[in-house]
């Protein structure tokens, strides 16, 4: 075991004004006190850690006794060495340094500012429960374990960053959790190399498939969807500083699953989820079908449609090809600006859009209506899988190239590369279409539909990768 | 997949862009005339006079724009040539694949449809889902009507074969029936009769018989009225009227509404005669009587024997006039020969027997609940 010194201390930490150094004389020597005033409760340190040990009038060398009989301090550790020391005041923690013993001691005094739970904005419901993960992890945690009351629930931390040294807690339910999986996910988490963690992404970008846009993993600001996830023999991944939860392995499927599913009636939660999956695929294919069938294939249109897209787009000088992406263009660049704006602005911004988008690009012949109409209904789709934006913005310009070199033949041809991409895809070593394709152990009754709830709420994952 | 296996798919797939693009390629929407209907016709030589009707979109005070119907003529020796004369002649290409009619005159089917349908069939842009009828009259009459009810003739001809349900006595036929009855069994097609009523209110188009067409040349006409026996006879009927004396009083008639209408052929070779049995079940609703009517069990007999006795006349003397003529128009050629494939006869209807066995089920007599 190694000495602590406060010189050490002192010179690591030097230039850091909110650090505090509090000596207290005692008959055999001195204490040390070392915190940082931010990150710990002053009136805790005062009240049940420096005034037990001034009272006291300290007069022996065994530690075990000042651990045991003068502070009354809740937790209480030995440090075994200078860093240990240094990465416990960082954390919040009194470092005691005794210059009469050769052991120091912490004792655990955190008391910085944190955000209270608050409905996460991210992901409304209107049914079930509303509190949200916070920044700090030891929230997020304690919120996990009042939701699931089970000994087999567990933390394991890692302190990742080289410079930042974020906690990062791997949660899981033993006998619950494929053990292959818990090792995977324990071993890639461990291996990450970075100087430092700010945000769950940080650990998902070492997790997940590279070369795709698609998440192959999950990531929730609701602790009841992380519970239910774990119950699910899935993993989390708890960061330090951020409201966002990573659940691992992550499936296609799991981004049409919505909370409200569960908690409302089934039938609805159903059709919710159809029109979901319904909504994602139009979101994809429906320019492409559009602009396939209105460049190449007239004799599939009905004739009143005919017409009326004849008519729509009698003198627009542009190829209807350059058309849509450019409708494509100004919808992504009123959704991006949109986002970014407070919301008092964001509703101007709406309506200069809806006039620049609705009206005035068709009154000055840049597009026509149909076009128009097309776009924003793939956006209306869009809207309902917010989790599968990203990658469904860049398929679908994908699968209007496609359409627009070859017409249907195209389309199919650009639907099938993707449904081929989709199935590349992993997640933690799981296929990321599971249970789809997964035609020996498939498990329909919880992906287009939900069915009662007694009859999914089991693991999904096959008894073979418990015996693995 | 590594880095050279990529890029020789992506090459392959830019490749294919090109190669298969074929005559499939990319055309905006806006810069095609599509035709809705063609009339052929021919000239004294015998070569076809092309008439179209296409429409295109433009511009108007409406973002939404507005459409215009435009009328085109080619002349050529045969049909394609006429036919590229007519694209000449327009500043857009036209293109076929919305066309909802093929009309050809008297003149043109007298001569032989055999020498138009090739090109009809064979080009790509040419659909087989348009319907085919035959007019009686003027073809630039025809193609410069102005039907108050509908801008283009060819959707107005469309609407109407497709409406001719709730007359039993209409034909219809569209070009891959046409095609399909033109190489089966005694090549004999009944092909639409369009003309435009002379005493009517507007200008307008009607159903008006069907032509016969028998090894691509018209040979005769099937009246409006002769149309009901036909129809029976080939199952053709899905609603319409049957009209019959009123058995309260014979001046006065009462119509029957059908409601569904099934006919079932039987068909056996004995003794050098072919016996042909239709069996048709129909089933009718009470539509509306002349003067009065009062529903006893004995009228309701008698209106079901009257009905059934016209339909049995009408599809004899049809049948009739046919066999006398030796025209098979009932397909009878076609369904001998796949019950008696290695029979051979000629002119199968000359040796056959009709049987017809009508049923017809009053299913509802209605109720009149308000006088007033």
């Amino acid at each position: 075991m190694e000495k602590v010194k406060i010189a050490y201390i002192k010179e690591k930490l030097k230039n850091s004004y909110d650090v505090k150094y509090r000596e207290i004389e005692c008959e055999i020597g001195i204490i040390y006190g070392v915190f940082i005033d931010d990150l710990c409760d002053s009136k805790f340190i005062s009240e049940y850690i420096f005034n037990p040990l001034i009272q006291h009038k300290i007069a022996t060398v065994d530690l075990e006794y000042i651990k045991k009989e003068v502070l009354p301090a809740n937790s209480i550790g030995d440090i075994n060495s200078n860093d240990e020391a240094i990465s416990h005041i960082l954390s919040g923690d009194l470092v005691l340094i005794f210059s009469f013993a050769n052991k120091s001691i912490y004792c655990e005094a955190k008391g910085y500012v944190r955000r209270s739970v608050g409905i996460p904005v991210t992901e409304n419901v209107i049914k079930g429960p509303r509190e949200g993960f916070t920044e700090a992890f030891v929230d997020n945690v304690s919120l996990i374990r009042r939701k699931i009351k089970n000994p087999d629930l567990k933390f394991e931390p890692i302190i990742l960053g080289s410079k930042s040294n974020t906690v990062t807690v791997i949660c899981y339910i033993e006998g619950v959790a494929p053990k292959k999986l818990v090792e995977y996910i324990r071993e890639k988490v461990t291996n990450i190399k970075l100087e430092f963690i700010l945000d769950t992404s940080y650990i998902e970008e070492e997790l997940k498939n590279k070369n795709t846009a698609f998440d192959t993993m999950g990531s929730t600001e609701k602790p009841d969807v992380v519970a239910s996830k774990l119950l699910e023999g899935k993993i989390a991944i708890i960061v330090d500083g951020t409201p966002f939860v990573i659940t691992a392995p992550y499936f296609f499927m799991d981004n049409f699953q919505a909370p409200d599913d569960y908690y409302s009636n089934k039938y609805f939660g159903s059709l919710s989820r159809i029109m979901r999956v319904v909504g994602f695929f139009s979101a994809i294919l429906l320019s492409g079908l559009y602009l396939a069938i209105a460049t190449y294939h007239f004799s599939i249109i009905p004739s009143v449609l005919a017409i009326k897209f004849t008519m729509s787009r009698a003198d627009v000088p542009l190829p209807t090809i350059i058309e849509l992406l450019l409708m494509t263009f100004f919808f992504q660049l009123l959704r991006e600006a949109g986002i970014r704006l407070p919301q008092s602005i964001g509703q101007a911004m709406s309506i200069v859009g809806a006039l620049i988008l609705g009206d005035a690009v068709v009154g000055v012949g840049l597009a026509s209506q149909s076009t128009v109409v097309i776009v924003a209904l793939s956006s209306i789709f869009s809207f309902l899988v917010p989790k599968l934006y990203g990658p469904l913005s860049i398929w679908n310009i994908i699968i209007i190239l496609f359409s627009s070199v070859l017409g249907l033949p195209g389309f199919y041809i650009g639907f099938f590369i993707f449904i081929a991409h989709m199935a590349g895809l992993e997640s933690c070593g799981y296929p990321y279409l599971f249970p789809l394709g997964t035609l020996e152990s498939f498990k329909f009754k919880d992906v287009l539909y939900r069915k009662d709830l007694k009859k999914i709420s089991n693991s999904i994952f096959d008894k073979d990768d418990y015996n693995e | 997949m590594n880095k050279y296996k990529k890029i020789l798919v992506i090459i392959c797939i830019i490749m294919s862009c090109f190669t298969m693009s074929a005559c499939f390629s990319y055309r905006d929407i806006n810069r095609l005339l599509f035709v809705t209907a063609i009339i052929i016709d021919i000239d004294s030589n015998g070569s076809p006079i092309i008439n179209a009707e296409a429409y295109k979109g433009i511009r108007g005070a409406t973002p939404g724009g507005t459409d215009e119907r435009i009328l085109f003529q080619g002349k050529g020796k045969t049909m394609f040539e006429a036919i590229r004369n007519m694209n000449a002649t327009s500043s857009y290409k036209l293109n076929f694949t919305q066309n909802k009619a093929i009309i050809f005159t008297q003149k043109a089917a007298e001569l032989g449809l055999d020498n138009f349908i090739d090109f009809l069939d064979r080009d790509q842009n040419l659909l087989i889902r348009p319907y085919i009828a035959i007019y009686l009259g003027d073809p630039e009459k025809l193609i410069k009507i102005n039907i108050l009810q509908e801008k283009y003739i060819g959707f107005f001809i469309m609407h109407l074969v497709e409406n001719v349900g709730p007359s039993s006595r209409s034909l219809k036929l569209s070009l891959n029936d046409f095609y399909n009855q033109r190489n089966m069994g005694d090549k004999t097609n009944v092909v639409t009769i369009i003309d435009i009523p002379k005493d009517n209110l507007e200008q307008r188009l009607q159903i008006n018989g069907g032509a016969v067409i028998k090894n691509d040349k018209m040979v005769s006409i099937i009246k409006t009225e002769e149309g009901q026996g036909f129809n029976f006879l080939m199952n053709n009927v899905s609603s319409g009227t049957l009209e019959i004396t009123n058995p309260c009083d014979i001046n006065k008639f009462i119509t029957l509404e059908i409601l569904k209408s099934k006919t079932k052929t039987e068909i056996s070779y004995d003794d050098n005669i072919v016996h042909l049995k239709k069996k048709i079940k129909v089933k009718v609703d009470f539509g509306e009587a002349q003067k009065e009517i009062i529903l006893t069990k004995e009228n309701i007999n008698k209106i079901q024997e009257k009905s059934e006795e016209n339909i049995v006349k009408a599809c004899n003397d049809l049948f009739q006039e046919y066999k006398d003529k030796g025209i098979d128009i009932f397909d009878i050629t076609q369904q001998f020969y796949a019950k008696y494939p290695k029979v051979k006869i000629d002119n199968i209807i000359d040796k056959t027997e009709l049987k017809v066995e009508v049923e017809v089920d009053i299913m509802n007599t209605g109720d009149v609940n308000n006088f007033h």
